[in-house]
């Protein structure tokens, strides 16, 4: 993209993100450029590898060609074959491919509870501090900070050592390390919208500061908060997996990619092919999930664009 | 400058005040009785008596406010407390694995500090060429492959089917056992370096002081060691403190992938065992040494960029 474009684009009246904007009432993602949006193309490919994810997702029970959970001792360490089991069989006879596909289940899922609850959580609390400030911006600035001080993962691995390695756990753990760099964007996008012309406007007829923050502050901080929560989908999916894999995270017999290749590493002298395919699926995934992540910054986000 | 480094210093106090509550928080929500845990994780006991009498030993029956404050004051004092597997104390077994993860982690450091720069550097100044869209989407790989994954295939490539190193364990301390851990864990945090190191590269090179700099007659060297190494590198100095954080969680990924004996390991081991004090130190150790480096770079920032005040 050409420099001077750039700058066209972030000078267009109606974009939703902060910047000049004329104070009309703000109705949610009308003003959103669906349009330059579809017309990137790591969106596009994004897009297409996610959905790709999803629909394995969905159609795993139907996909999967055998059951990803019951051993078969006859059948263990087989190699990869085209016939026969294309991608190998672990060292309890479990087909791997049927295994990869349902272990999408756990990731998208993952990537998307865990990013709603950072997103919910992160955008009400940014809200709060950044509209009313004094106090309350005290108060969730410092836990902010002080979350935002603990590795996130290293965090999230205290959290399920000290409640026990449940699948809740787990997403409550990851949910509770990923709102503090949501927060943090959020609370400095209400800053600066607060002292808008169209907030003060409001403000002057008589809104009331629900309206005002549902009506003019939230649609316009929303594209950022989009951004970071697609780019935070691929970190909490690799959370997720890290966790899987050191054992804290999605418990045997149920399939995750991060919890197979823990298994993998045990047989890589002889069964590579156990580390291999969970780790391809991942990588996968997260490419996908961080081309979306890019695209959307590079057209939503005339600020943090990467070039 | 003296001013805002003491300034800086005491900013960090709250920081990792909150950080010691949250660690000594961790052990009071764990669900069932803490006393159990304490006695043996494995059984328990049910002697009424001997958990009383352990309670009261501990201190378990005071305030939450006094357990706090004992707590707080024995982190001070640089006692992290008794792991009851081996009656080791917390803190001399994270000090015996200190070296171990500090040598991988400086390694790591090194590594994707001069790759990320170097390479986002190679591709900003040849931005739109072949070379510069290769390097995006090799960027792209680095910050997607999960950790573990280069890690296993790494081991598997170099280490078992063509054995040029070896494959996992600390050796007596040889260079060679340190170049998988250490290319891991350097290899995938490179690729966020670069990535930013190239867009903070291509901002500078469109500032104006750099066109000055042209229309002066500065040769392309000079533009790029005095004007875009310094001020692209505020942004990127930033990362690589905030990449520390994910460095140590890494670490604790990598060290057990490689039987590398450092505290990420120790912290794995301890979390498996439910041995909740050494948990709560390495954790609390972890973050304490986050803190203190990001109070680093913030105070590096001036040596970089005389522009920012300390004031």
């Amino acid at each position: 993209m050409d420099r001077p474009a750039e700058a066209l684009i972030a000078a267009t009246p109606g974009r939703p993100a902060s910047g000049a904007r004329p104070a009309l009432p703000a109705v949610p993602l009308r003003g959103f450029p669906w349009r330059r949006v579809w017309r990137n193309r790591n969106v596009v490919i994004g897009l297409c590898v996610v959905g790709l994810l999803a629909v394995t997702a969905l159609l795993a029970p139907w996909l999967a060609p055998k059951d990803p959970i019951r051993n078969d001792l006859a059948n263990t360490l087989r190699p990869p074959r085209l016939d026969g089991y294309l991608l190998g069989t672990d060292n309890l006879g479990r087909d791997i491919l049927s295994r990869v596909i349902w272990g999408s289940r756990i990731s998208l899922m993952v990537g998307i509870v865990v990013q709603i609850m950072a997103v919910v959580i992160g955008t009400l609390l940014g809200v709060l501090a950044g509209f009313y400030g004094g106090r309350v911006d005290d108060v969730v600035s410092g836990l902010t900070n002080v979350m935002l001080a603990l590795p996130r993962l290293l965090f999230a691995m205290a959290i399920v050592a000290a409640l026990g390695p449940t699948f809740f756990n787990l997403f409550l753990a990851l949910g509770a390390v990923s709102w503090p760099s949501i927060c943090r964007l959020v609370r400095a996008q209400t800053l600066s919208l607060c002292g808008k012309d169209f907030v003060e406007g409001a403000r002057a007829v008589g809104a009331t500061d629900g309206r005002i923050i549902a009506r003019h502050i939230l649609p316009n901080a929303l594209s950022p908060i989009i951004v970071m929560g697609t780019v935070g989908m691929a970190s909490a999916i690799l959370a997720e997996a890290s966790l899987s894999f050191l054992g804290l995270g999605v418990q045997p017999p149920m399939a995750s990619w991060g919890s197979m290749m823990s298994r993998g590493q045990a047989y890589i002298w002889h069964a590579p092919w156990l580390m291999l395919f969970p780790g391809l699926a991942i990588f996968i995934t997260v490419i996908g999930v961080n081309l979306l992540g890019d695209g959307l910054r590079d057209t939503l986000d005339p600020q943090v664009r990467s070039r | 400058m003296l001013r805002y480094l003491i300034r800086r210093v005491v900013l960090a106090v709250p920081v990792l005040l909150g950080i010691t509550s949250i660690t000594f928080v961790l052990l009071w929500v764990i669900p069932g009785d803490l006393t159990q845990q304490f006695l043996d994780p494995k059984i328990g006991t049910i002697d009424a008596e001997v958990v009383e009498a352990a309670r009261e030993r501990w201190g378990l029956n005071d305030p939450f406010v006094v357990q706090y404050g004992r707590y707080l004051w024995n982190v001070v004092r640089g006692d992290l407390g008794v792991t009851y597997v081996t009656n080791e104390r917390v803190r001399d077994a994270i000090l015996s694995r200190l070296p171990a993860t500090a040598r991988l982690a400086l390694a790591a450091m090194t590594i994707s500090t001069l790759l990320g720069i170097g390479a986002g550097l190679f591709t900003a100044l040849r931005r739109g060429s072949y070379l510069d869209t290769a390097g995006m989407v090799v960027t792209l790989f680095g910050v997607s492959i999960p950790t573990f994954w280069l890690g296993l295939l790494l081991m598997w490539g170099l280490g078992v089917r063509w054995a040029v190193l070896p494959a996992t364990g600390y050796g007596r301390g040889e260079l060679s056992y340190l170049v998988l851990p250490a290319v891991t864990l350097g290899l995938s945090y490179a690729g966020a370096i670069a990535r930013l190191t190239r867009s903070a590269t291509l901002d500078v090179l469109g500032a104006d002081y750099v066109r000055t700099a042209r229309a002066k007659g500065a040769t392309q060297q000079v533009i790029v060691t005095r004007h875009v190494l310094t001020n692209a590198m505020i942004p990127v100095l930033t990362l690589i403190g905030v990449n520390l954080g994910g460095l140590m969680a890494g670490s604790v990924v990598v060290e057990t992938i490689f039987a590398w004996p450092g505290i990420g390991q120790l912290l794995v081991d301890a979390i498996q065992e439910r041995n909740l004090f050494l948990v709560q130190g390495c954790v609390l150790f972890f973050a304490v040494i986050f803190t203190m480096v990001n109070v680093c770079v913030d105070l590096a920032y001036g040596f970089l960029d005389p522009r920012i005040r300390y004031d």
